[in-house]
């Protein structure tokens, strides 16, 4: 039979016959920052502020009360909100994986002071990056609202490209020695069930476009361990987590779900490195993994069902 | 055979039909399995074939398996705690008493059936379930399925707030253990309407699909149960790795489900003594009732009635109310959060008022944009995704064709009820 696709937004069913009993909500910002920074907790405060004063922005974070479902509460905001305002300095494990999270959400980054750009990673600093610190609050502050109010949607070229199941990605920073032997035992793994890894050095990504190729992973694994390709990586899990399937379409066998798996030399530093963030989502899609057999059963495992994907989908 | 416009609507319930009709009117569902190897949650609207499918599993390749009709079992704790399956509010005390009451009220009532199919000769006692009952119910008395009914009704009787909370579940995967030992079939569970119990039901039940559970449990829902489920989900428990998920009628439009469900209307008339002439076509019914066996049924009774008078007149007003009957429905379940959903019907048919008017039948699929955000990442309370769950279960809205229903994925595409999508004057879509 025909079909006959219409897009609508969601006001049209959500606001039929008058809007609801809520009527139409505000548009609203998520600050990604630094919650154990006082400059970037002062951002935060002066955009609720300005917020507050001006009432017709909501400003979101990702402070969740105790006892509420960390993960899902922060996904609501951030999928509420039209911008997300990123504090990138430093970085932040955190920030970057709420990065990785807001998917194509249009991004504001920014930065305590123009110097500290040169900490950054070089695919981080390619958007123009508005400083904060000192005399720059309330300029920085305007604009995040002035986008907020109108915001630009990122033009096609620059949307992540849709994950592709059978996609693999390890990455390794160029000193992680640690993780080699495990990496040749994961592609022997992943080449007898007919899938190639691309080995990637966040050290080799200078653009974003450079990562952005790199988001089609349907599994990701990121070895993580103190050094600054764990960024990278925390970026990656956060594009996982907030793109769960990889597969085009819809429909029985069409999709898979994605995976991160958090790879670390020992227990001790996957509890101390990995991001709260990352430890407070589903174990569905990431897996904190200390040891090569840990790490080569769950490979075996996303590999058989790789293949039952790929049989389903030819029958 | 009796005249086939005879206007007396035989309803197509599989809860009412005889074990005999169940034998001659059944047909295999398309991607169905005969026998089930691995538990299963059976996904389905309304109408599309569950219970039938259970009951006739039951009959046929299950033999000795336990058909529990939920909505039924669990009835006193709608009754005690005010709530349906529709309903989410409860506080966690409440919610492990209601998990205890459940677990008790599913073993005894297995148990019972059990019981009655070997003729009382299981050997064992009521004491199977002291680890289930507050002691004022326990008992030592032989296992027959009077004994168990007793038990039943008293624990039926016993208030809510008297219950005692189930800490964990190995006590009530015990008690199906030992019952799996006695019993001489192997333990097979088909349980129905899960979506009409309460959400800490639902919770329970969904352990039972873990392969640690050592019965082979198959739970049918329609596919609004997905709100049902926790959010902070068990990460040991994946749809699709620890258990199966079987969609019925994914593919509604699809021959194989076509030509399913043709086979299926025309087998439960003829088994009432309705005679279809072999060139009577039911294809506009079937595509009308799209993933409904249940519909289809009444449908091709309202063509059989109408068509021999070739009064599409008539036909097309018998149309128009059970659509606004349906429209009516799904109004009441979606206000207030949409204050009317008739008008987003309306808004609907005027962008597509062209193919509507003037092209036969078609999927009418509607994406909803703004970003794209994919509602499963959209937690409970997001408006968004409650109004869909809902709009879903008063049949106003279906999951696209294709997309197969997962517990924790929503899709931002929906196909809008043919019958909704109709615009009432265009004859091609009834005839």
């Amino acid at each position: 039979m025909d079909q006959l696709t219409l897009k609508l937004p969601w006001a049209s069913l959500m606001e039929a016959g008058g809007g609801g009993p809520r009527g139409r909500a505000r548009p609203a910002v998520f600050v990604a920052y630094r919650f154990d920074n006082h400059a970037s907790r002062q951002l935060r405060k002066e955009l609720q502020d300005a917020a507050e004063q001006s009432g017709d922005v909501d400003v979101l974070d990702g402070h969740v009360e105790p006892g509420d479902h960390w993960a899902p509460e922060v996904r609501k905001r951030i999928k509420r909100s039209r911008l997300i305002v990123a504090d990138v300095t430093g970085p932040s494990r955190e920030v970057l994986f709420e990065m990785g999270f807001a998917g194509n959400k249009p991004l504001f980054p920014v930065i305590d002071r123009a110097h500290d750009r040169g900490e950054l990673p070089s695919w981080v600093t390619i958007d123009q990056i508005a400083a904060y610190g000192g005399t720059g609050i309330a300029q920085v502050v305007d604009g995040v609202l002035h986008r907020a109010r109108d915001p630009v949607r990122k033009p096609r070229r620059q949307q992540r490209p849709s994950p592709v199941p059978g996609h693999v990605v390890w990455l390794q920073g160029r000193g992680s020695e640690w993780a080699s032997s495990a990496r040749v035992r994961f592609e022997n793994l992943a080449r007898e069930g007919g899938l190639a890894v691309v080995h990637v050095a966040p050290e080799d990504l200078y653009s974003s476009e450079d990562l952005r190729e790199h988001l089609r992973a349907w599994v990701v694994v990121g070895c993580i361990d103190g050094g600054s390709h764990d960024y990278a990586a925390h970026f990656f899990f956060g594009d996982i987590i907030g793109r769960l399937r990889a597969g085009s379409g819809t429909g029985a066998g069409q999709s898979l779900s994605r995976v991160a798996i958090v790879f670390a030399p020992t227990r001790e530093l996957v509890d101390d490195l990995v991001a709260d963030s990352v430890r407070r989502v589903e174990r569905d899609h990431i897996r904190l993994i200390a040891t090569q057999d840990e790490l080569l059963h769950e490979a075996k495992r996303l590999f058989s069902r790789y293949r039952k994907w790929l049989n389903a989908g030819s029958e | 055979m009796t005249d086939p416009s005879s206007d007396q609507y035989l309803p197509a319930d599989a809860d009412k039909i005889s074990a005999q009709q169940l034998t001659d009117t059944h047909v295999l569902h398309p991607g169905a399995p005969e026998r089930f190897s691995r538990s299963t949650l059976v996904i389905g609207s309304r109408g599309s074939g569950k219970t039938f499918l259970l009951r006739h599993r039951k009959q046929t390749t299950h033999e000795g398996a336990v058909y529990v009709n939920l909505l039924k079992a669990l009835q006193s704790l709608s009754r005690d705690a005010g709530l349906g399956g529709r309903s989410l509010t409860y506080s966690e005390p409440l919610a492990d008493q209601i998990r205890g009451k459940t677990a008790a009220l599913l073993a005894i009532t297995t148990l019972e059936l059990c019981s009655r199919e070997v003729n009382d000769s299981l050997d064992s006692s009521l004491a199977l379930f002291d680890h289930l009952l507050p002691v004022a119910l326990r008992s030592t008395r032989r296992l027959t399925a009077a004994n168990a009914r007793e038990l039943r009704r008293a624990v039926n009787v016993l208030p809510l707030t008297d219950w005692p909370p189930l800490p964990d579940t190995s006590a009530f995967s015990e008690v199906f253990g030992e019952l799996s030992n006695l019993y001489p079939y192997p333990l097979t569970l088909l349980l129905d309407r899960a979506e009409d119990v309460p959400l800490p039901s639902v919770h329970l039940l969904t352990q039972m699909l873990d392969q640690s559970f050592e019965v082979l449990t198959v739970i049918a829902a329609r596919p609004g149960v997905s709100q049902l489920l926790p959010v902070a989900h068990d990460p040991t428990l994946v749809p699709g790795d620890h258990y199966d998920i079987l969609h019925l009628g994914l593919q509604p439009y699809q021959d194989s489900w076509s030509r399913f469900v043709d086979t299926a209307v025309r087998n439960f008339l003829e088994s009432n003594q309705r005679r279809v002439p072999s060139d009577f076509s039911l294809a506009w019914a079937i595509s009308l009732a799209r993933d409904s066996l249940r519909d289809a049924a009444s449908f091709a009774q309202a063509a059989l009635l109408n068509g021999t008078s070739r009064n599409l007149t008539q036909r097309a007003d018998h149309f128009k109310s059970l659509r606004e009957q349906r429209l009516a429905r799904a109004r009441a379940v979606l206000y207030p959060d949409v204050q009317d959903f008739g008008l987003f019907v309306k808004t609907v048919q005027a962008a597509t008022k062209l193919a509507l008017a003037s092209r036969s039948q078609f999927a009418l699929v509607i994406e909803f944009e703004d970003d794209d955000a994919q509602i499963s990442l959209l937690g409970p309370g997001d408006r968004r995704r409650e109004i869909l769950l809902s709009a879903i279960r008063a049949e106003a809205l279906y999951l696209a064709p294709g997309f197969c229903w997962h517990p924790y994925e929503l899709p931002n595409r929906v196909e809008l009820a043919p019958l909704l999508a109709w615009n009432g004057e265009n004859t091609q879509w009834i005839s």
